[in-house]
């Protein structure tokens, strides 16, 4: 369903529905990964990895490695040249140069487990494997912290002994948080002192995978003069050629990256982790080399996304008035700086009106890997100590929970609780449309049988969306197609998003624009495909070329009629005089002329985009829980989400449907399983569960478009901001059917019985005080 | 990865001449879902390799007598969609018509599913309790096992290194001998069962004529919960009953900790479905 805010403009391609144009491939097989990558003398690259979460190297000798037949390089932390303390922006990260240096390989200390500490080139993967084998390694184990707590604890052990904290009171050393970032608006103990009613609780997480299908990889090839060429599977190959530029000390303009499709990202693929290995290999070695993780370093080396503690506290006054809420938001970044914990604080309260608020974020290391994006990094997590929050308070106040966030949703013109100032948004529209879903108003229905148990829930999201640079090439064929080469790496329909909105301008039909993935020596800077930004950006790339066709396209008629381009108009795709009712001819016989009017004709479109305008998603959950397992099973789900216009609907559908997926397999299954030592026991997919399409409904989804007014056709990020609220609306759902409020993830099934049985876990007993009975008198 | 050398006899008998010479340093090869994963992570590390695949034959699933007779090579997927065997043995279809995906269950054997020796097929529990036999061949002759007998330890089998599975025998399943086998799935659908349960049962005018039950997944081999059958037999088939009696599974079963769950959330849940599957087989309403 699609509910539009305004007459809708009359598109012909906009809106409609075309068969991707890579679908063919990726169908059939034939489409390129990373692991496809072959060519004469490859040589399979293997790392070494540490088995310690935190140790410090005492001895590293790779000499018989080195002499194995069959081998041809080996390197270590040694071979990379330890790097100035530099912010590079990788899109929807920043990340610290001397920290990644050290990330892709140890120098005397590995502070992980899966930490690279050497790397081999050799004939083949077998040989590579058997002589890490022959690496002699001595470890002196380090006390681990592994938790937010024990890090920030007094005289806990240093994950990183020359760490320099930003805290409030200025730069800080011998500490584990990296950064303290706080906001505070108003008067927060004068807006609590007004409540009517409070309600406070902390919130524990567990760190997540992306749990992309495709593992990292990256092939390297040095050529005669000195110039690097490397494959990827990346979310941003400039983004790639600059850091692996910066690591190598050599000029971006020496480096060629040529991302390859990529099998899922999330997030997961913006950092490196393999190209420069890959590079110094092939470099030692003199022959080009390929590395592909396996899964197990997939999980134990690669970034999910941070667990920790969220405590929120919210306060309104009896006629359902937000009167203050603060918050505090405490994340594992792994082993190295840079948790999204400032994204979650943003994110935390957006929603919301607040006439008081505080924000206190935390980013603090830890002994687990580092952390990376994982769409809407760091908002699932504060929505869901938010949104169950709130959840309280309007069930306190015997308010319906949507009324409850309708009568305190921000508007345009309201201040974000981090400071800047919502422009056009649809939080209200989202809001107003859940209520009215079809969903929110069926019955919930009576349990299927006599032991289990049905709830309803419901809850808000928000992430900001990106802008940045894209760029985008387009040339005009005689016989009236169109080649586009753009910047940005195809994830979720991108090809088609982007060449859909150049053939609107062009008015010929999405199959007759042909998009090809460049590559950083074939097209204009472009950033990640993250932020949920490219049909935004790269998009308006695209509309700006298509844009300069079509002024040349007129130039091309004028001359073949003679008179002055002041007098042809262009109107669905037919350019014709405004005087003249004969003088009619369409792109395609423009197209067919262009020889004798001058020849080839392109036009590039690069933009730096700002005012992406975020994106609400609100989602209603309905559950059945068994009560003599705790096995939640989801029987339906509505993803409500204001879109600004869905430029491919299918797509922006399948979007949705994605972010609520894994969004449910965050609340229900998903963890890493620690031990105290630091070492993850479920690093493979058979034991990490994710959702399948046997454990989903189909999820519904309600577009609501309300045009971003930076975007010729109104485009707004639809990508991450599904993943939000599907935690949170899980939580509040359980509650519902057993008077339960859970406070850590995931909610498994042993989790849930426990809470059944006993209300030991969770904050279970203080909040047992109504049932889900009552409550479900609403409906 | 390990080197190893790979043989493919074109036949059972040169099949076990190879495992006769090199023993236990081998591996046998037939649907390859579970071993090629083994071998990639160095869960194992064989120096040989026998696979079947140019074994001719092997993969019948016939009833000669009393008996219903799978040869080794028979897929998961050929047990789950036989007439015979739906006629036969309608709870061996249904346990295998459970099994992982029907990827897997094309490309798995039966033979392979049972010499693996992973406590954790879902199989293994109704063969148990349909008291199923194997066929074991080596150069030196043929014996025939249990499956009861079969389960030393996790993936530890009575299958000796010169040895075949060849053949699976399973009793027919009595017509009024009701059957299920319940999978307990905490995570998803597609996952390893956190606890199986086969059940058959017999009523007549009320009481519990006969009843079998076998569990699967909760220790380290499969095992048949006698004591749950004997403090069955003869009893009234009711609600308390089956109760009282599917609680004795909670100091039979044996389970890990693990990302699935505890042991003691494990054994709890053995106790649940062990009683499930009873109701089931009953008739006993909730």
């Amino acid at each position: 369903m699609t509910i539009t805010e305004k007459p809708q403009q009359q598109y012909k391609v906009i809106g409609t529905r075309p068969i991707r144009h890579d679908g063919l491939e990726k169908v059939t097989g034939r489409a390129v990964y990373g692991a496809d990558v072959k060519f004469p003398g490859l040589l399979w690259g293997a790392v070494l990895r540490s088995p310690h979460a935190h140790a410090r190297i005492k001895k590293l000798d790779v000499s018989k490695a080195a002499k194995m037949p069959g081998v041809f390089a080996v390197m270590t932390g040694a071979d990379l040249v330890d790097l100035e303390s530099k912010l590079v922006d990788m899109g929807e990260e920043i990340d610290n140069l001397a920290y990644t240096t050290k990330k892709l390989m140890a120098d005397d200390k590995v502070v992980y487990k899966g930490h690279p500490v050497a790397a081999v080139a050799a004939v083949d993967l077998n040989t590579a494997q058997e002589a890490l084998k022959l690496i002699a390694v001595a470890y002196e184990p380090l006390p681990v912290v592994l938790t937010v707590e024990e890090a920030m604890a007094p005289g806990a052990p240093l994950v990183l002994d020359d760490l320099v904290g930003e805290h409030l009171t200025g730069e800080a050393r011998n500490t584990n948080i990296a950064k303290h970032t706080r906001y505070e608006f108003g008067d927060t103990a004068k807006g609590f002192a007004r409540a009517a009613v409070t309600v406070e609780r902390t919130f524990k997480l567990t760190m997540v995978h992306q749990g992309y299908i495709e593992p990292q990889n990256a092939t390297a090839q040095w050529n005669q003069d000195g110039k690097l060429t490397v494959w990827t599977s990346t979310q941003g190959a400039f983004n790639v050629r600059d850091a692996v530029a910066s690591i190598l000390k050599m000029p971006e303009s020496n480096i060629r990256v040529i991302p390859l499709e990529i099998g899922g990202g999330f997030g997961g693929k913006i950092p490196i982790y393999l190209e420069p290995v890959a590079a110094v290999l092939a470099r030692k070695a003199g022959r080009p080399v390929k590395l592909v993780m396996d899964r197990k370093s997939v999980f134990e080396a690669t970034g999910p996304t941070p667990g920790g503690t969220i405590r929120v506290k919210v306060g309104a006054d009896s006629a359902g008035n937000i009167t203050a809420a603060e918050a505090d938001l405490r994340y594992e970044a792994g082993a190295y700086p840079g948790s999204p914990v400032g994204a979650g604080a943003q994110c935390i309260f957006a929603p919301y009106r607040l006439p008081n608020s505080r924000i206190d974020a935390y980013d603090v290391v830890v002994n687990k890997p580092k952390t990376a994006a994982y769409r809407a990094p760091g908002a699932t997590q504060a929505a869901f100590a938010m949104e169950s929050v709130v959840d309280e308070v309007a069930e306190r106040l015997g308010i319906d929970p949507l009324e409850f966030r309708l009568r305190n949703a921000s508007r345009e013109g309201d201040r974000r609780a981090d400071g800047p100032i919502f422009p056009r948004i649809g939080n209200v529209q989202v809001l107003q449309a859940a209520k009215r879903s079809a969903q929110w108003n069926a019955p919930l229905g009576a349990p299927s049988a006599p032991h289990k148990k049905r709830g309803r829930g419901v809850a808000n999201g928000f992430w900001f969306n990106g802008g940045m640079k894209s760029s985008c090439n387009l040339a005009v064929n005689k016989d009236g197609t169109v080649a586009m080469v753009e910047g940005s790496v195809d994830i979720g329909g991108t090809r088609a998003s982007i060449a859909m909105q150049a053939a609107e301008v062009l008015g010929i039909p999405a199959e007759d624009v042909h998009p090809t993935v460049g590559d950083t020596d074939t097209v204009g800077q472009t950033d990640v495909t993250g932020g949920s930004r490219t049909t935004f950006a790269t998009g308006y790339a695209a509309y700006l070329a298509a844009t300069n066709v079509v002024k040349q396209m007129m130039g091309r008629a004028a001359k073949l009629w003679e008179i002055d381009e002041s007098g042809i108009e262009f109107k669905d795709g037919t350019f014709f005089s405004k005087s003249d009712p004969e003088l009619r001819l369409t792109f395609k016989q423009v197209a067919e002329k262009l020889d004798e009017t001058g020849g080839p004709l392109s036009a590039t479109g690069t933009v730096n985009m700002r005012g992406a305008g975020g994106a609400f998603s609100t989602q209603i959950a309905d559950v059945e829980v068994d009560t003599e397992t705790g096995k939640v099973d989801v029987l339906r789900w509505t993803v409500v989400q204001d879109v600004g216009k869905a430029i491919h609907p299918a797509y922006v559908e399948g979007q949705m449907q994605g972010g609520a997926a894994q969004g449910i397999g965050w609340a229900l299954n998903e963890e890493y399983f620690w031990d105290d030592k630091g070492n993850m026991h479920n690093s493979s997919f058979l034991d990490y569960r994710m959702p399948t399409a046997l454990d989903l409904p189909k999820i519904e989804t309600v577009l609501v478009e309300v045009p971003n007014p930076n975007h010729p056709y109104g485009v707004r990020g639809v990508g991450e901001a599904p993943i939000v609220a599907p935690v949170a609306a899980i939580a509040n759902a359980l509650r519902d059917a057993l008077g339960t409020r859970f406070t850590e993830t995931p909610m498994k099934p042993s989790r849930v019985l426990a809470a059944i049985k006993g209300g030991t876990l969770d904050g279970a007993a203080t909040a047992a005080s109504s049932n889900g009975a009552s409550r479900r008198g609403r409906r | 990865m390990h080197d190893f050398e790979l043989h493919a006899p074109d036949s059972i008998h040169e099949a076990v001449e190879i495992l006769a010479e090199h023993g236990g340093s081998t591996r046998v090869l037939a649907g390859g879902t579970a071993l090629t994963t083994m071998v990639k992570q160095s869960l194992v590390r064989p120096d040989h390799i026998v696979s079947l695949h140019r074994v001719p034959g092997w993969s019948h699933v016939a009833r000669l007598g009393p008996e219903i007779n799978i040869g080794m090579l028979a897929t998961h997927r050929a047990i789950e969609t036989s007439p015979l065997i739906r006629e036969h043995a309608p709870l061996l279809a249904d346990t295998y018509a459970q099994v992982a995906t029907v990827r897997i269950r094309s490309m798995a054997t039966v033979g392979g599913g049972i010499a693996h020796g992973d406590p954790a097929q879902d199989p293994l529990p109704t063969l148990l309790a349909l008291n199923a036999r194997v066929r074991l061949l080596s150069a030196t002759g043929e014996r025939q096992v249990p499956v009861g007998d079969l389960f030393r330890d996790f993936f530890d089998t009575d299958i000796g290194p010169d040895e075949l599975l060849i053949e699976v025998q399973v009793p027919a399943q009595p017509h009024d001998l009701e059957g299920v086998y319940l999978k307990f799935l905490p995570r998803s659908e597609d996952d390893y069962a956190t606890v199986g349960v086969a059940a058959l049962a017999r009523v007549e005018r009320g009481r519990f004529q006969e009843a079998r039950v076998a569990l699967g997944a909760v220790g380290p081999v499969p095992l048949r919960a006698t004591a749950v059958e004997q403090a069955l037999q003869g009893r009234k088939a009711d609600a308390a009953t089956v109760r009282k009696a599917a609680e004795l599974v909670g100091d039979l079963v044996d389970p890990v900790d693990d990302a699935r769950g505890s042991a003691d959330y494990k054994r709890d849940m053995a106790v649940v479905f062990t009683r499930r599957a009873l109701e089931q087989v009953a008739g006993i309403p909730r």
